[in-house]
């Protein structure tokens, strides 16, 4: 018995210190970042007030009309399980992604332990991370509901139900992640190969952002279905069958014993696994060092800032996963078109001005968002160049305006001449784009520049691309700023008429607030580099 | 002949928190001298060398670099190289690319690029130029450090580890190297564990305990006042038994020997001043 027990018990003691050493470092991180915290909290916050129904209607108006025994209820609360069970899976997917290529995290266990356990602690990380992200805002949500049913013992259910969701999808969606990784790790892919990949992840979570009512849709005939039943039983009204809850709930269960199984064997394919000969685009990478930036540099008035630039364009040239972030952007751009050709109003007249706004965003969305991150090893080198920040910032901005605008400004007019917009209208998109550009190079290094350098990267090498938070606070700036533009010359796009004062009111407050913005955000781009201090 | 100091630091001192990584640092170094700066794991060196390149702000106490305030980045880094302990290279680029970038973006004259950055390849037979530096072993990425570090000729250079991963041929060649930028006028801030090599080339050697300069003197003076037949025994004798040592030589030492410094004052190695413990004249 006891020796059978301490048998038991050695073989998880492991896994255990394991998992209770990466929680640690994981909470610890959070706790002492405050921009970390700060961003888990916001992001509670945001999610609360959204789910709960603070604002516009949620859980409590859910829980409202279920108890008045309104039949639409249930059926709109199993779509917002689906959706949301779509939302977070796809989320977790991708942050798997890019979690489990650190192996070297992982070495020293690695080599004391197993493969089981170390797995263990990336799966309790993975759940501990989640609830962190989701958990405090499920819980308000849950409350809400159980306030709006009037029956507090449904806030329990709901929300031990809705924890579960999000620990299971961490558990049952980290086999994907290893399985990419597994496939970078067995082929060795190029960088264009791996920023190919990581964009068809990213295009599948605005798929699933955009598209989730669909998805759910297509789930809804599917056992997947079931997770509303759960998520309901009990519920007056709720209209579910405990048969298909509790196959739910053991189908989950087994779901995340599967994959966790599953898992160990996959980690031992993906960090275990032998490169395999690298494909031929970085062959062909040292056959193009140029990349033209010999005649683009000819328009960067001074020798070092020329230099600055065009060695930020090699090396985008050679490690394209630093331009990810251009891909979210430019596809809020798409997004945009979409919504508006689906629930209107829309006409082909503001296609250039959705160009515009996404193209401008994307521009600053590539390789200045995390300036000294970017730099990965070599920061050293670029801070005792003696090149001084002022030049190190206005290259940055340069090296994304010069190509940035080039596509912009040209998509921007050829669409506008194409759909015969008025050239009064034509001029003040161009300058609309210029604007956004010219601001988009600085305002992303004015945010980039408060993140640290070892920002944990997507998808792995000593080149970190932008966090992601980083990334969202520069488009919620970028979309204020844009705003009175887009309504100028969305006022045209709509009406066909050309409005003098609308126009140039709009587009002249996106161009003052642009040069306001951008001055400030230089100034404090440069300052703040000025004042980095390696600790 | 009269030697102008081109680094001199007064009471400079870097905190992290409650720690303090560098105390109260006293440090002259003269022009065109081998200042070998040696150190246990954590003594400090690392961040003395960051706060004398101006990559970490003192918290602090002064430090001047070649008459540069090292608080004023940009001038200092017309003067300085740098080779830290991890190679600062983009991977992704071939030596020459790297090294091309980097004197484009110092603003070096394009004729006298084209003739150095060659000769200095070829002097350090970096072979596989053209190879892009992350198929590179270490020793390679290292050589390319420390040419990045001296292709602008400054007035002072800072080594940290150079010789870590070269082959005996390798660490020869970087030896002449540093003795060749001597005879040229330049100051080599050398810090590494390699000690034989500070034996061969430092024409100064300082000891670095707990953020502090525990000694400095020449190599020889250093191994006469303390006995040893090398500098490693020096160094092991002032770490280890740095306290007892020091309380033998001079009386002015204040500190508890074998409490250890875990805190400001306590077990302190160097003179009640501050002052680094000046051995030769002691014994």
């Amino acid at each position: 018995m006891t020796a059978r027990g301490g048998s038991v018990r050695e073989r998880v003691r492991p896994a255990l210190v394991a998992s209770r050493v990466t929680v640690r470092q994981l909470l610890r991180k959070q706790y002492q970042s405050t921009l970390l915290l700060g961003i888990i909290v916001g992001f509670n916050v945001f999610l609360a007030a959204l789910l709960s129904g603070v604002a516009g209607p949620g859980a409590y108006d859910l829980g409202r009309a279920l108890a008045v025994g309104d039949g639409l209820a249930a059926t709109q609360a199993r779509d917002a399980t689906l959706s949301g069970l779509v939302l977070v899976s796809v989320m977790h997917t991708l942050g798997a992604a890019s979690d489990a290529k650190y192996k070297h995290h992982r070495v020293a266990f690695l080599t004391a332990t197993s493969t089981g356990a170390v797995v263990t602690a990336l799966l309790t990380r993975r759940v501990v991370a989640s609830l962190t992200l989701f958990g405090p805002a499920l819980v308000v949500a849950a409350v809400a509901f159980g306030a709006g049913t009037g029956v507090p013992v449904n806030a329990l259910s709901v929300g031990l139900v809705s924890l579960w969701f999000v620990t299971a999808t961490a558990v049952c969606t980290l086999p994907f992640g290893l399985a990419v990784n597994w496939l970078l790790a067995g082929y060795d892919l190029s960088g264009n190969a791996r920023l190919g990949l990581g964009t068809v992840v990213l295009g599948v979570f605005y798929l699933a952002l955009f598209g989730r009512r669909v998805i759910a849709d297509l789930l809804s005939v599917t056992p997947v279905a079931w997770a509303g039943d759960l998520l309901l039983v009990g519920v007056a009204g709720g209209e579910a069958d405990p048969l298909l809850a509790a196959g739910f709930a053991l189908a989950s269960l087994v779901a995340v014993a599967v994959t966790g199984a599953s898992c160990v064997r996959l980690a031992e394919a993906a960090w275990f696994s032998e490169p395999g000969v690298a494909d031929t685009d970085d062959e062909s990478d040292r056959t193009l060092p140029d990349f033209g930036t010999g005649r683009l540099c000819g328009v960067v008035p001074s020798g070092r800032t020329a230099a600055l630039v065009a060695l930020t364009w090699r090396r985008t040239r050679r490690t394209p996963k630093v331009l990810f972030y251009v891909y979210p952007s430019a596809f809020v751009g798409f997004v945009m078109v979409e919504r508006l050709v689906v629930n209107g109003p829309f006409t082909p007249a503001l296609v250039p001005v959705v160009v515009c706004f996404a193209g401008g965003t994307a521009a600053g969305s590539a390789f200045t968002l995390n300036p000294l991150g970017t730099e990965g090893d070599a920061l050293p080198t670029l801070l005792t160049s003696g090149a001084g920040a002022g030049r190190i910032v206005r290259a940055k901005a340069v090296a994304a305006a010069i190509p940035g605008g080039l596509v912009v400004v040209g998509l921007a007019l050829g669409l506008g001449v194409g759909l015969a917009v008025p050239p009064a209208v034509l001029v003040a998109t161009v300058v609309y784009a210029v604007a956004l550009v010219a601001l988009a190079g600085v305002l992303s290094q004015a945010l980039g520049v408060h993140y640290p350098p070892d920002h944990e990267g997507l998808l792995g090498g000593s080149v970190t691309v932008p966090d992601k938070s980083a990334s969202m606070l520069y488009t919620v700036g970028m979309v204020t700023v844009a705003l009175p533009g887009f309504a100028g010359l969305g006022q045209y796009a709509l009406t066909g008429a050309v409005v003098g004062p609308v126009l140039v009111a709009g587009v002249g407050s996106t161009v003052a607030a642009a040069v306001g913005g951008g001055v400030l955000s230089y100034r404090h781009a440069v300052g703040r580099l000025d004042a980095y201090s390696v600790e | 002949m009269a030697t102008v100091a081109v680094i001199e630091t007064t009471g400079l001192t870097k905190r992290y928190g409650e720690t303090a990584a560098v105390r109260g640092l006293d440090l002259t170094v003269d022009g065109g001298r081998i200042y070998g700066f040696l150190g246990p794991n954590g003594a400090g060196k690392t961040t003395t060398m960051r706060l004398l390149t101006g990559l970490t702000r003192p918290t602090s106490g002064s430090a001047t670099v070649a008459g540069v305030d090292v608080r004023d980045r940009d001038q200092l880094g017309e003067r300085i190289g740098y080779a830290p302990d991890t190679p600062p290279l983009y991977e992704k680029l071939t030596a020459r690319e790297q090294l091309a970038a980097v004197a484009d973006v110092r603003g070096i004259d394009r004729e006298h690029k084209r003739e150095r950055i060659p000769a200095l390849l070829d002097r350090f037979d970096l072979d596989d130029a053209d190879e892009p530096i992350e198929t590179y072993s270490r020793g390679m990425k290292q050589k390319t450090s420390v040419v990045q570090a001296i292709v602008h000729e400054p007035d002072v250079v800072f080594l940290d580890e150079p010789t870590s991963g070269l082959d005996p041929n390798a660490a020869r060649t970087m030896k002449t190297v540093l003795a060749d930028l001597r005879e040229a006028g330049t100051t080599v801030f050398l810090s590494t564990h390699v000690l034989p090599v500070v034996d061969e080339l430092a024409d100064t050697v300082g000891l670095l305990y707990d953020g502090q300069l525990l000694a400095e003197d020449d190599p020889e003076s250093l191994k006469d006042a303390l006995a040893g037949d090398s500098l490693e025994d020096a160094f092991v004798e002032l770490t280890t038994n740095g306290h007892g040592a020091t309380a033998a030589v001079t009386e002015d030492t204040p500190g508890d020997a074998g409490e250890g410094a875990t805190g400001e004052g306590a077990g302190d190695p160097s003179n009640a001043d501050g002052t680094p413990l000046d051995y030769s004249t002691d014994r």
